[in-house]
């Protein structure tokens, strides 16, 4: 290959990589049409929405300080003190990333009953919805600091411990994953700015919660494409700045390749003050929800009708999990192939991702929405079916499989091809009989974990789901009002188990196919 | 017009940058069929860069690469690809790959000169027992030692039948007595089988143990190039001098 085929095979690859991002922001191209040229009955600037607009993004903030202020230290003593082995702890971190945030808030909502001082719980309100949605949203800086402290060279940390012992090791890794926490940090806020649930358990006012009534209770499609495209406008216009600063150490900390990574030392002190952290956040984000659903499914047990929902609503929770999983994941590994070669292709579309993930979720689904009425019958199956769904979940899930993807891309070693090529293996061959098995762990994680989220997701799901076909959370969201309370409860701690469940059984054959490798 | 008969490689004039960075300039290197050449120079100097561009792997700006006679590189242009330069090269870091035991990752290699199924198995039989390997055949690469992933990466090399064989460092991370016993292999390869070798080094027991001759790359270019032993007797470039004074230290 000489110059120029490189640089036409580069600029394809480019191509390509863009087509992929433009389709994952294609189902909100409708709702910018109908945005522009349909006309609505209600003023967008009103009091109620602008109420609700502030409040959003205050919850955000309250949101970003308190996961940060969480994530930032649990990370650095896991990543410097944790255990070596096993970081089970670390991974279950996870677990409140992945479920639905309304579901922990039922959680904490059947709490007092267990005779829990009166002026904390329920909490409620903004301050309510901040604390329970920051302790939710704690791992994604906890998890991002891990990753970036992982990322310092082994020996810039031993040279730290000599000059001035942990104290000095703990400043300067702070310093240097600050950037990356911060940056995840916000991204949790922006993230929080879409997600109705919690605020709606804890009746507080948000942006989210207002498009929804637009969109259901006054039917205005067009009053609920605009306040939509506000909410995009504010996350972009957040996301803008936090990316031009904090991208570069985003990027070096997500998919930095590490020869050498930190090796957690061992302190009797601050390794147990990092264990304790991690259980004690486990417990009060999932345990204290865990119980408060445990106890009125306790009380009254109505798992005979719990397990008739589930049934019935596996098969199109399925439908919907599996194939956005299958669809963000197939993108992402392209995505992820594409950009293995040039660092500033991968910049760009880590970017790019990170503008996806912070858009509203309602974008797309309200933009599938509409495009269904206009669209023509037999396009049903592209517009109103459980294909739907899958694609327009998966497509806005893409980010999150994409990040894990590219890491995973960046571990493979460039002189395995370079040996390939030395050999003349055909390029299709070595893709199937070397990169996808190599990248098969990550392929798994990476299905398990957008399906998890996809099945979490009520928003899109809500919007776009075929008459009768609801999500088991979905479901549960519906029936959430008017059926007893231990219905209500057992549906969730089902679900909770599920995921769980599900959960180790991904870590442990991840790491079973790894460990294949290593011994046979 | 004669000796380019006898010349298995012949490397001119060479440019090659990463950004505005010059790493070769105006480098010149032959190798004629069968010589082992070791080939010296700091860190840095480019001798793995200058390995790429005889493989193929990279393409120079400026400059030929000749072998057996043909124009493989000119100018920035790849006339012949890497799988058919009749070239093969062990990594510095082995790039053996991890997911196939040791006769796939040869049986892979060779996938490339679409030989028939009976030939393969052949040529793998024949590589595990020179390379002295045959009962890892079964075996992932990350459960064997340092010393017996450089012979696998040796026979997927040698599978492919090459006239020059490109070593990038390959022997760096073994104890002496593995690197004298792979050392020892690869000069009765070589004899066996008679294909002509490039080693990227910088220890005198492996060029004393394997090489013939001696190259040094410095400031982008060759700057010191002959038989050992008139490289011994009358050194010219520093890297030169001072890496024969440490060889008769010893
Ligand atoms: N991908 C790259 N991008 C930019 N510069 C590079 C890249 N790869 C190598 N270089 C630079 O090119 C020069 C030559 O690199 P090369 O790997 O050929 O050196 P080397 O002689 O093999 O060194 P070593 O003995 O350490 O292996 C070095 O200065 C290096 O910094
Ligand atoms: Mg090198």
């Amino acid at each position: 290959m000489d110059f120029a085929a490189r640089t036409t095979a580069a600029r394809r690859r480019g191509l390509i990589a863009a087509a992929i991002l433009a389709l994952a922001i294609a189902p909100a191209i409708p709702l910018l049409i109908a945005a522009l040229r349909g006309s609505s009955d209600y003023s967008l600037w009103s009091d109620v929405f602008i109420k609700a607009l502030l409040a959003s993004l205050s919850l955000a903030t309250g949101v970003a300080v308190v996961s940060l202020g969480l994530g930032l230290p649990l990370g650095l003593l896991a990543a410097l003190y944790g255990p070596r082995r096993r970081p089970i702890l670390l991974v279950a971190q996870a677990l409140p990333l992945l479920l639905p945030s309304f579901l922990l808030a039922i959680g904490w909502r059947h709490l007092p009953a267990v005779g829990l001082p009166k002026g904390l719980f329920p909490p409620s309100g903004f301050g309510g919805a901040a604390l329970v949605m920051g302790l939710q949203a704690a791992p994604l800086p906890l998890l991002a600091t891990w990753a970036a402290c992982r990322n310092l060279t082994a020996s810039q940390i031993d040279a730290a411990r000599l000059h001035g012992g942990e104290r000095i090791v703990l400043t300067r890794a702070a310093m240097a994953c600050a950037p990356v926490a911060i940056v995840a940090a916000l991204l949790a806020g922006i993230l929080s700015l879409s997600d109705p649930g919690a605020a709606q358990v804890f009746r507080c006012p948000s942006a989210a919660m207002e498009i929804r009534t637009s969109f259901a209770a006054l039917g205005d499609r067009v009053l609920a494409a605009r306040q939509c495209l506000v909410m995009a406008g504010l996350a972009l216009l957040l996301t803008a700045p936090v990316l031009l600063v904090g991208l570069p150490h985003l990027a070096a900390a997500v998919l930095a390749r590490q020869t050498r990574p930190v090796v957690p030392y061992r302190h009797r002190l601050l390794g147990g003050a990092g264990q304790a952290g991690l259980v004690a956040l486990l417990l009060v984000a999932v345990g204290l929800p865990a119980l408060g659903l445990c106890l009125p499914a306790i009380e009254r047990p109505m798992f005979a009708r719990a397990a008739k929902t589930v049934l019935d609503t596996a098969p199109a929770t399925l439908a919907y999990t599996l194939g956005a999983a299958a669809v963000a994941v197939s993108l992402a590994t392209v995505l992820a192939l594409l950009t293995m070669h040039s660092l500033r292709l991968r910049l760009a579309v880590l970017a790019a991702l990170m503008v996806l993930l912070a858009l509203p979720p309602a974008l797309g689904a309200i933009g599938v929405v509409h495009a269904a009425t206009v669209a023509p019958p037999w396009l049903d199956w592209l517009t109103r079916s459980r294909l739907t769904v899958a694609v327009v979940l998966g497509l806005r899930l893409l980010p999150v499989a994409a990040v894990a993807m590219m890491r995973a891309v960046g571990s493979l070693s460039p002189s395995w091809s370079d040996a390939a090529s030395l050999c003349g293996v055909p390029k299709r061959r070595f893709l199937y009989r070397v990169t996808i098995p190599v990248l098969m762990p990550t392929i798994l994680i990476g299905l398990l974990l957008v399906a998890v989220l996809a099945a979490a997701d009520v928003t899109t799901t809500q919007l776009l789901y075929p008459p009768g076909r609801a999500s088991l959370p979905l479901a549960v969201l519906t029936i959430m009002a008017n059926s007893p309370e231990g219905l209500v409860a057992s549906l969730s701690l089902l679900y909770l188990l599920g995921v769980v469940l599900l959960m180790l059984v991904a870590t442990m054959l991840s790491a079973w196919l790894l460990r294949k490798w290593k011994t046979s | 017009m004669e000796n380019v008969v006898t010349r298995l490689l012949q490397c001119r004039d060479l440019l090659f940058r990463f950004g505005e960075q010059p790493v070769l300039d105006g480098a010149a290197l032959d190798v004629e069929a069968g010589e082992s050449l070791a080939l010296l120079g700091k860190s840095g100097s480019g001798k793995s860069t200058l390995l790429r561009i005889i493989a193929g792997l990279e393409v120079p700006e400026r400059g030929e690469v000749v072998i057996d006679g043909n124009i493989a590189t000119s100018g920035a242009r790849l006339l012949i690809p890497p799988h058919h330069r009749g070239v093969a090269m062990v990594f510095q870091d082995l790039a053996l790959w991890p997911n196939l035991s040791v006769a796939e990752n040869i049986r892979l290699g060779l996938s490339g000169l679409r030989l028939s199924r009976r030939e393969c198995d052949e040529r793998i039989e024949d590589v595990l027992r020179l390379c002295e390997i045959d009962d890892l055949a079964r075996r992932r690469p990350a459960s064997l030692s340092g010393g017996q992933q450089q012979r696998v990466a040796l026979a997927r090399a040698l599978a492919m039948r090459p006239e020059l064989l490109l070593l990038d460092e390959p022997l760096g991370g073994l104890d002496l007595l593995t690197k004298v016993s792979v050392l020892g292999q690869l000069a009765r390869l070589r004899h066996e089988l008679g294909f002509a070798v490039v080693l990227v080094t910088h220890d005198s027991v492996e060029v004393q143990g394997l090489c013939d001759s001696l190259a040094v790359l410095e400031g982008g270019r060759i700057v010191e190039r002959g038989r050992l032993e008139d490289v011994v007797a009358n050194p010219v470039s520093e890297l030169g001098r001072a890496f024969v004074a440490t060889m008769l230290q010893m």
